[in-house]
């Protein structure tokens, strides 16, 4: 049996009209299954819908399609609001799947394994990381401090209202992969952020500028190692900012260790907008669309970039189609 | 029966609501996409011209009549009539929506046009309804002790104090929690002493 995954993430600047028309053409394309892989608060959007209105527009556009959909949060998402929004859809459309609940869906040939979070947060409050073990945490100034019950939850949203303590953050172990990859050459890993990858072709090949100091910008502050996309970048040091350009394979070394060393070889994400679209085996050699194929490594979507990918799984065997909306 | 009618209700006006409040950004989304410069910028400076605050209503307006009509399966023409059923489904009708923008003018936004929508117009008042007068109507008085026995709380709640609205309230608060705890009875009361 075939099945066919449409894959969407990285909502940053979409406009919403484009939300509904990317989803119809991975039905129309034969999507049995939507996976939403991070980045889904369009925080930048034109029409200025704030965050987790955007996030509801999204999610309502998908439970409108009567696909199942698995919902994963990635490098932008605030933890309250978003785990309010997906809350309530998941309990009213019984096709809204909150990964965080089921990070593993088993099927007849295949297992989805999902790994939540960023190592590159921008402003958004799920890590993925090996400093702590995986769990919910109360930031504070003297650090983080895990939260394990209900009560200690409540607590520490009283004290968040009081602005007693600062946010809290869902943090997820990459180690964990150890505990949840069951079956590592059934699984299919999906992240939002790509693992370490090789060559200038890769799904984690990576444009941008760094601030090689701090500055001023716009009367705020920007610390050294801030992150510009490519575009902004090269207009900033056309004004004299102190930023260096980079290009350089920027996927996560520990998450790639991890795969091989459970012997993983199939992994879908985002993160990575220019290099969405891209698809390669484990020495980065390109994979063409429509094959089956035992390795994959796919950064299927960009929102941003009209990019949507669909995923076909067959005997455990994957093959990906690249859609523009 | 009438708990399960109770929550059936309760579950279709949470999703009405939901679409309701889809049906809105499409249509504020749709408003900007009409103001949208050439660059991807949505310019409200466009609003001050007050011919185009009364195409951005009707815009806006359009949206809405459109759900509207889709919801109720009809098929009418008549103007007033489908006004009447946009007013009866979200609160708002091409006057108030261009009161909005005429008050607003370039400084509209979505959060402040919902806002006006929930404040100003019965929006927020019928949402209110869909979800929570409207399925507490399929309760009585006489379903106070099955409520109790179904929040499992019949050594803590005494059912000839529980009215519709406190049936309501326990229901509400078990559906959401999983339970009922001691802490939510304390000072009610219907509660057992």
């Amino acid at each position: 049996m075939e099945t066919l995954y449409g894959i969407l993430s990285d909502f940053h600047r979409t406009n919403p009209t484009t939300i509904n028309l990317a989803m119809q053409k991975l039905v129309q394309a034969g999507a049995q299954k939507l996976i939403l892989n991070g980045d889904l608060t369009g925080e930048q959007n034109a029409h200025h819908i704030p965050a987790p209105y955007y996030l509801d527009y999204v999610l309502k556009a998908a439970a409108d399609t009567n696909l199942e959909t698995y919902v994963q949060f990635g490098s932008h998402e605030e933890f309250f609001s978003s785990e309010e929004v997906i809350k309530k859809k998941s309990s009213l459309y019984g096709n809204i799947i909150n990964i965080s609940t089921q990070q593993n869906i088993i099927q007849a040939d295949h297992n989805l394994l999902f790994l939540p979070g960023s190592d590159v947060n921008s402003h958004g409050e799920y890590t993925l990381g090996t400093a702590l073990p995986s769990g919910i945490y109360l930031i504070t100034e003297d650090g983080p401090v895990q939260i394990t019950n209900q009560n200690q939850y409540t607590r520490c949203v009283q004290l968040i209202q009081e602005k007693k303590a600062k946010s809290i953050v869902h943090y997820e172990n990459t180690n964990d992969l150890t505990k949840h990859a069951k079956d590592p050459q059934k699984t299919i890993l999906i992240c939002h952020i790509p693992p370490l990858s090789i060559g200038f072709n890769a799904i984690d090949r990576a444009q941008f500028g760094l601030a090689t100091e701090p500055f001023m910008l716009d009367k705020r502050p920007v610390e050294k190692d801030s992150i510009f996309p490519y575009p902004i970048a090269k207009d900033l040091i056309s004004y004299g900012a102190p930023i260096a350009m980079q290009d350089k394979n920027v996927g996560n070394l520990e998450l790639a260790q991890v795969m091989h060393t459970l012997g993983i070889t199939k992994s879908i994400c985002g993160h990575i907008h220019e290099a969405s679209h891209r698809a390669h085996d484990l020495t980065g050699t390109h994979l063409p669309e429509h094959t089956y194929s035992q390795t994959l490594l796919y950064n299927a979507s960009c929102m941003d970039k009209n990019r949507v990918g669909l995923l076909y799984v067959k005997d455990n065997q994957v093959a990906y189609k690249n859609i523009l909306i | 029966m009438a708990i399960n009618d109770y929550v059936s209700a309760q579950e279709k006006g949470a999703k009405l609501n939901d679409t309701l409040i889809h049906k809105v950004m499409e249509a504020y989304v749709t408003v900007g996409n009409s103001l949208m410069t050439a660059d991807g910028i949505v310019d409200t400076e466009k609003l001050k011209n007050k011919d185009t605050r009364q195409t951005a209503s009707s815009v806006l307006y359009k949206i809405l009549q459109s759900f509207t009509l889709e919801h109720f399966g009809a098929s009418t023409t008549d103007a007033d009539r489908i006004e009447t059923l946009v007013f009866g489904l979200f609160g708002m009708n091409q006057q108030s929506i261009r009161k909005y923008f005429d008050d607003n003018e370039d400084k509209s936004d979505f959060n402040g046009f919902f806002t006006y929508a929930q404040r100003q117009t019965p929006f927020g008042y019928f949402m209110n309804q869909n979800t929570t007068e409207r399925p507490k109507s399929k309760l009585s008085i006489d379903d106070a002790v099955e409520v109790v026995k179904q929040t499992h709380t019949e050594s803590r709640v005494d059912s000839n104090k529980l009215d519709i609205n406190h049936m309501a309230e326990l229901l509400n608060k078990f559906k959401d929690d999983g339970m009922i705890v001691d802490s939510f009875l304390k000072g009610k009361d219907y509660a057992i002493k």
